[in-house]
């Protein structure tokens, strides 16, 4: 004879059970250890820098434009504080993210750009030069400097401007893989180059710096992808676990073990509520040891992210809910768990993009899930700062979780 | 074995796929991708710098950038949303021409420029826009520069990013209509008890599988050159891109039998693709993201079919080119080949043991 | 709703009890009852509204109109006190399949708040002791169908419904099972039981139920039914030089017993025996239409 049982007890019942299921099935189980395993190598292997110079070779090195300028201005009668600011003449000085590789010989540069010949930096920061196409070995410790465009000066190039002579001409090498932004920008620099050696001032005045860069300024200190992907992977995680989770309901639903489960005291609420708890659950626990793997979390952000971690846990539950009760049989299901999914993660590129997104991309759901995770992970964001996009996944997690247990429960009721 | 056994099994599945979902969305999904990633995505791999500009007295400089290429400009109304925008970092600069900017510089006034620059812009992003806007000032300001730059380009142009994420498009055909059509239909057919039906006639399991693995070969062929078309990567060279087509079609499909024959049950062989996609499609991956190591690319299997149809459908270059990638792709197929048979013996003894 | 008349001490009481699938009447207005250490037997073919019978009994499905009771509870009002004293086999097998039968036991015993079920036992019983531990998907149908009997008994419940519960079994387990229900039914449980198996009806069952296209159109003991609609025969074997003749006698008629006479004088009688009527036969006579329908 039975006695009689708590509503607790009997969730606690069907928990046990879930879990076995979960744990028998050695497919999930395998798949959930590839997941953590290939993510976080994934991770690892995406670089942890932003190389936001342009860098360029130039011939003659700077030095020797310097020398032969310096004549020039001597003979033209320049004053010792023009010839010193001459002596520190700093290509790169005025234009921060660029970098110069000097060549002595024009035509060995043009071989580089050209791909012919490859440029090597040693430790000590020497440039080798190797043609891997005489059979040249490539050197040893040293790393390869790819070089996509080349600036080739006349060696009287600062003397003849700054003395106003016509027919000063300047070659740019360049990849044709190279940007035709960027390849405007080089002629550009050069002849504003030529225009300052010209001593013709600008036009215009430019503000204060500080006026000039708006928002945080970030030069040097760039998001890298690495930092980027950091909320996408967890995001990966919390929506991948809703395949499993709608699997699992559908199996029961296809098997008709939850009719066996409703005839005893154990009511469609308590199957619901079950089913939510642990689809939660593994949602969170494998997000939670993705966090571990892989990092993110700071004093700071470390509440704000476990729960809108959660949060996503449980609207994606719901959905699994949602996509567990549909489609007559498992293929089915899994036409309508990626209709529902694929939609879901568009947001998760606005991740690796500049910028804000598109407004349409802001109306889908899991948008606010993953706002506040790059808020708060790459940001800094703040509670106060995420309070906007908690509302409206606390409105999506309530209209996605809803829709799904009435979806399920209907379909119980039904069988 | 008999061909026409194995055609009646063919004919059959063909006939009733467009009965089946996972047929549907094989068919629609290549179409829909090409779709969604050209248009929503294709201009957003390869950001351009973004340059706002307030123009309140029509400058030459707004005409001058307007007809170049490689700076993405938006024109704005209102300097403040310019500024908003900014800071956002939904333009990497901004530029406000005030009313009568143009005559200012040429009469020597000395306007303030009002150049603004995203704190979260790249450097390169930086030098970019500030130093063709400076020259455009210059171009402004009239007289002669006092050098001639010339640009002398080597070898060919990059590729754009839509053609850079071909590779990804054909994989889906590949894996969805070539692996996931045969192996959910090998499983469903397992499922209903239609599998062991047919087994009791005359028809053998080899010609049941060869008719299977021939629907994978034939979808994920036609899909795959469809999608190829769609993405303008069918040339004069089509009769190579057919034959790489069918190669990579052959060993999809095979791995489509594979797994349909492995797997028990439509659970255990979505739970197959699922845990094996990101080690399928991550070749494909290393097109769209060209800075990417691409030594890693090569240890994934399908790196040796996605390679000779980007070399030859996108690169144009000739089959000879590839000729050891297709030999690889081959190998693996009939290596799948046997394996898929020794994994059917198994398969027909457990049915039968049921 | 219908006034509910005095329960009886019924385990199972139904007043006009009705449900409808869309424009479809599954059931039309039946009435039965079941009591203590009773065993019913629904007879009827697919279709004919017994296992929609049952869904309503066990509260997974709502009647549409009339009045059920299950040991005084009406099964409308979704009472919990209900589900903890019944046990239900499905036609459809809804076990765990990657779960062993004990633990599918276990868990459900758990459900009942039973802490030790003795699953072993139960499993005795059915004779699947020596595969408790195994999976349940390695089981063959007979041993699946064992299980689907265990799980209804788990609770040692007051109320049995079982739904077709020897459907295309060997005649070895089937028995077994036959002989289990017994058992239940002697200890005292109400057993409704569901089949289109007109010897295990016959076998089994205390009194039947003929249910057709929602109506039941016949319910009594087996025996009384017989003699009610069957006619009373015999058939005699008689030998015809190298052959045998078979010819079936009315007993009831005119001319009947002296024709038996004669026919037990023959020198060429070989045998008589009495024919009785099978339910099958009762069941067309009544209906029209065969079991297996």
């Amino acid at each position: 004879m039975s006695r009689p049982i708590s509503r607790p007890a009997i969730i606690g019942a069907l928990l046990k059970k879930e879990l076995t299921a979960y744990s028998r099935d050695f497919i999930y189980l395998g798949l959930t250890l590839v997941v953590l395993i290939m993510f976080p190598v994934l991770f690892h292997i995406l670089p942890d820098s932003v190389d936001e110079t342009i860098t360029i070779a130039v011939s003659p090195p700077v030095e020797v434009l310097v020398a032969d300028a310096r004549d020039a201005f001597i003979a033209m009668g320049a004053t010792e504080e023009q010839l010193a600011q001459l002596d520190e003449l700093d290509l790169t000085e005025a234009e921060e993210g660029l970098l110069l590789v000097e060549f002595e010989d024009k035509e060995q540069m043009a071989r580089v750009v050209e791909g012919t010949l490859e440029a090597w930096e040693t430790e000590a920061g020497d440039l080798v030069l190797s043609d891997t196409e005489a059979g040249d070995e490539k050197p040893k410790d040293a790393e390869r400097v790819n070089l996509d465009i080349g600036i080739a000066f006349p060696a009287s190039f600062i003397a003849d401007v700054a003395a106003s002579k016509s027919g000063v001409s300047v070659t740019v090498y360049s990849d044709a893989h190279v940007p035709a932004e960027i390849q405007g920008a080089m002629r550009s620099f050069v002849r504003e180059l030529a225009y300052q050696f010209a001593g013709r001032e600008l036009p215009v005045d430019f503000p204060e710096e500080e006026a000039v860069v708006l928002g945080q300024d970030r030069l040097g200190d760039q998001v890298t992808l690495r930092e980027r992907m950091r909320p996408m992977i967890l995001f990966m995680i919390l929506l991948m676990e809703t395949f499993s989770m709608a699997s699992l309901i559908s199996t029961e639903v296809l098997q008709r073990t939850v009719t066996a489960v409703l005839v005893t005291p154990a009511k469609v609420g308590d199957f619901l509520a079950a089913k939510t708890i642990f689809g939660t659950f593994m949602s969170m626990s494998q997000a939670l040891i993705m966090l571990a793997l892989i990092g993110g979390l700071t004093a700071q952000n470390w509440s704000l992210v476990l729960v809108v971690l959660l949060m996503g846990a449980i609207m994606f539950t719901g959905v699994a809910l949602f996509v567990g009760s549909a489609g007559k049989d498992f293929m089915g299901q899994l036409f309508y768990a990626m209709l529902f999914t694929v939609p879901l993660l568009i947001p998760t590129f606005s991740v690796l993009l500049p910028g804000s997104v598109a407004s349409w991309v802001r109306v889908l759901p899991s948008y606010p899930i993953v706002d506040v995770l790059v808020g708060s992970m790459v940001y800094g964001a703040t509670w106060a700062e995420s309070w906007g996009s908690l509302a409206y996944a606390a409105v999506w997690l309530v209209v996605l979780y809803v829709a799904g247990l009435m979806a399920l429960k209907r379909k119980v009721e039904t069988l | 074995m008999s061909l026409s056994r194995m055609w009646k099994v063919l004919k059959k599945d063909l006939a009733l796929g467009p009965r089946s979902p996972i047929f549907l969305w094989a068919i629609v999904l290549p179409f829909a991708l090409t779709l969604i990633m050209q248009v929503a995505f294709g201009s957003l791999f390869d950001p351009e710098p973004r340059l706002g500009i307030v123009d309140e007295g029509d400058s030459e400089i707004t005409a001058s950038i307007e007809g170049m290429e490689g700076i993405e400009l938006t024109l704005l109304d209102d300097a403040e949303e310019l500024k908003a925008q900014v800071e956002a970092n939904d333009l990497d600069a901004g530029l406000v021409l005030g009313v009568g900017f143009d005559d200012a510089v040429r009469s020597g006034e000395k306007p303030t420029l009002e150049f603004y620059i995203s704190g979260e812009s790249y450097a390169s992003n930086r030098i970019i826009l500030s130093v063709t806007t400076i020259d455009l000032v210059r171009e402004l300001e009239g007289g002669e520069a006092p050098v001639t730059v010339d640009i002398v380009n080597f070898g060919r142009a990059g590729l754009p990013i839509s053609v850079r994420l071909v590779p990804l498009l054909v994989f889906y055909a590949l894996v969805i209509a070539g692996l996931f059509v045969p192996g959910s239909n090998i499983v469903e057919e397992k499922e209903q008890g239609t599998l062991m039906a047919m087994l009791v006639t005359p028809v053998k399991t080899a010609e049941v599988l060869l008719a299977k693995w021939l629907l994978g070969v034939i979808l994920a062929t036609i899909l795959a050159v469809v999608t190829l078309a769609l993405n303008g990567a069918v040339g004069p060279n089509w009769p190579h891109v057919v034959i790489v087509v069918i190669v990579a079609a052959m060993l999809s499909a095979m791995l489509g039998v594979v797994a349909g024959v492995f797997a028990k049950d439509s659970s255990i062989m979505f739970g197959i693709v699922k845990g094996t996609g990101i080690f399928l499609f991550a070749p494909a991956l290393f097109y769209i993201f060209p800075e990417w190591p691409q030594w890693i690319a090569k240890i994934f299997p399908l790196y040796w079919i996605i390679n000779p149809i980007w070399q030859v459908s996108v690169m144009g270059e000739s089959i000879s080119t590839v000729w050891g990638e297709i030999a690889v792709a081959i190998a693996i197929t009939a290596a799948l080949g046997a394996l898929a048979w020794t994994l059917a013996r198994r398969m027909q003894a457990q049915m039968a043991g049921q | 709703m219908r006034e509910v008349t005095a329960t009886n001490g019924a385990a199972i009481q139904v007043e006009g009890l009705r449900y409808a699938y869309g424009d479809l009447e599954a059931v039309r207005g039946i009435d039965f009852d079941v009591q203590p250490g009773e065993i019913l037997g629904f007879l009827g073919p697919n279709g004919a509204g017994k296992s929609t019978t049952i869904k309503m009994l066990t509260g997974q499905l709502t009647p549409k109109a009339g009045v059920a009771r299950v040991l005084g509870i009406d099964v409308s009002t979704d009472d919990p006190e209900l589900q903890a004293r019944i046990g239900v086999c499905f036609e459809e097998k809804n076990l765990y399949l990657n779960m062993s039968g004990k633990e599918n036991l276990e868990f459900f015993a758990s459900l009942f708040g039973i802490k030790d079920p003795d699953a072993e036992g139960v499993l005795r019983r059915v004779g699947l002791a020596d595969r408790a531990k195994d999976r349940v998907k390695t089981y063959s149908k007979g041993m699946r169908q064992r299980m689907m009997i265990s799980r209804a008994f788990i609770n040692k419940p007051d109320v049995l419904f079982l739904d077709e519960p020897t459907d295309g079994l060997d005649p070895v387990t089937s028995a077994a099972i036959r002989k289990t229900i017994r058992e239940e039914a002697d200890r005292g449980a109400a057993v409704l039981l569901t089949t289109h198996d007109m010897f295990e009806a016959d076998e089994l069952s205390d009194r039947v139920a003929f249910i057709n296209e929602g109506e039941i159109v016949a319910l009594d003991t087996a025996e009384n039914l017989k003699l009610k609609y069957g006619t009373r025969s015999v058939k005699v074997r008689l030998r015809e030089g190298d052959s045998v003749r078979v010819e079936t006698l009315p007993l009831d008629g005119d001319g009947s017993s002296a024709k038996l006479a004669e026919l037990a004088a023959s020198p060429d009688l070989l045998t008589i025996h009495t024919e009785e009527a099978t339910l099958e036969q009762i069941f067309i006579q009544l209906t029209g239409r065969g079991l297996e329908g």
